[in-house]
């Protein structure tokens, strides 16, 4: 399917959430189910993105010290746990991440 | 009592200084976004449609890697499933308006724009006038967003390969998922969801990330109801 079409999609849903309850149920309480579960979904969503992509390097997974991106990782994790800054966590990231590869030949 | 246009004003103030993450964040995602090998113009008209950093780098990825159209679009939506928590915290307060109104209102909404005005807004006893003041701050937010955005694509184009660029995208979301982690139920489904992401990422159809946050959703769940 063509791109456009996809991002057209996407507006229309994403859209649709925002106003969801503002508009279209603005009678209805939100079930506590629900409520609880979408508590959950920032945490778990970021998670599963996050994690798969700092362990991938080269197209396949690598969960050893041999992988730059896991100790950049673990250095941002570290920054974005004690600051909570958006900022420092993708530079502190990103710095570590050019430091292994120029220190450390073959990574 | 408070004129429509103090209201607004006060809304725009209010979102201020909370730009000083947004800028710099939108110009990396806006990075972030063109190493996905979208040209910047394209980039910036799926950035107005969309309005959700996000969502729009995962489905560009997904879509880079040859996910099927309905994958790219339900993971992309999941990931902006909280605006539901804030849609409905917000529905009370904007009860009284026009159908227009409500709409415009409804695009506007970001993480950023909700915290600056959901507390100003409950405590209000204007409501025919409060709602300017969410108007002053999602406007300020949305200029401020695509901005930035437009800026870090074009940028973005131009950076050589060598820099590593695309590690942006992991580091944003890890940016965004550390703070999201609240107390010990999210944790434990943020463990849970990414490890199943690491098993699942052979998973059919791309379907891995849909497959591990839902997981992760269920294990915070249950774990916090055992506890209760």
């Amino acid at each position: 399917m063509n791109v456009w079409l996809i991002m057209i999609a996407l507006a229309i849903g994403t859209f649709l959430i925002r106003v969801s309850f503002i508009l279209l149920l603005s009678n209805r309480e939100v079930h506590p189910l629900v409520s609880r579960a979408l508590r959950f979904v920032p945490a778990s969503v970021l998670s599963a993105l996050v994690v798969p992509q700092i362990l991938t390097r080269d197209h396949s997974i690598l969960i050893s010290f041999a992988n730059p991106q896991l100790i950049a990782g673990m250095v941002a994790t570290l920054v974005a746990w004690r600051t909570k800054n958006v900022l420092f966590t993708i530079l502190s990231g990103m710095v570590a991440l050019w430091v292994l590869l120029a220190l450390v030949p073959g990574l | 009592m408070p004129t429509a246009r103090s209201e607004f004003l006060a809304g725009v103030k209010a979102l201020l200084p909370i730009l000083l993450g947004v800028i710099p964040f939108g110009l990396i995602s806006g990075i972030a976004v063109v190493q996905t090998h979208i040209p910047p113009a394209s980039g910036l008209v799926m950035s107005l449609l969309i309005f959700s950093g996000a969502a729009l780098i995962v489905a560009l990825q997904l879509i880079t890697s040859g996910a099927p159209a309905l994958v790219v679009i339900f993971s992309a939506l999941v990931i902006n499933l909280r605006f539901m928590i804030y849609s409905a915290s917000l529905a009370p307060l904007l009860k009284r308006l026009s159908v227009g109104r409500k709409s415009l209102l409804a695009y506007l909404l970001s993480d950023q724009a909700y915290a600056a005005s959901i507390a100003h807004m409950s405590e209000s006893s204007f409501p025919e006038v409060t709602w300017l003041h969410f108007l002053g701050s999602g406007l300020t937010m949305w200029l401020a967003w695509q901005t930035s955005v437009g800026i870090g694509m074009f940028v973005g184009a131009r950076l050589p390969a060598s820099w590593s660029l695309e590690f942006t995208i992991p580091l944003t979301f890890l940016a965004l998922a550390v703070p999201a982690i609240k107390d010990r139920y999210m944790l434990a489904a943020a463990v849970v969801a990414g490890t199943t992401a690491v098993l699942a990422r052979e998973a059919p159809f791309n379907t891995g990330l849909v497959i591990a946050a839902l997981v992760g959703i269920l294990v915070g769940m249950l774990f916090e109801q055992r506890a209760a």
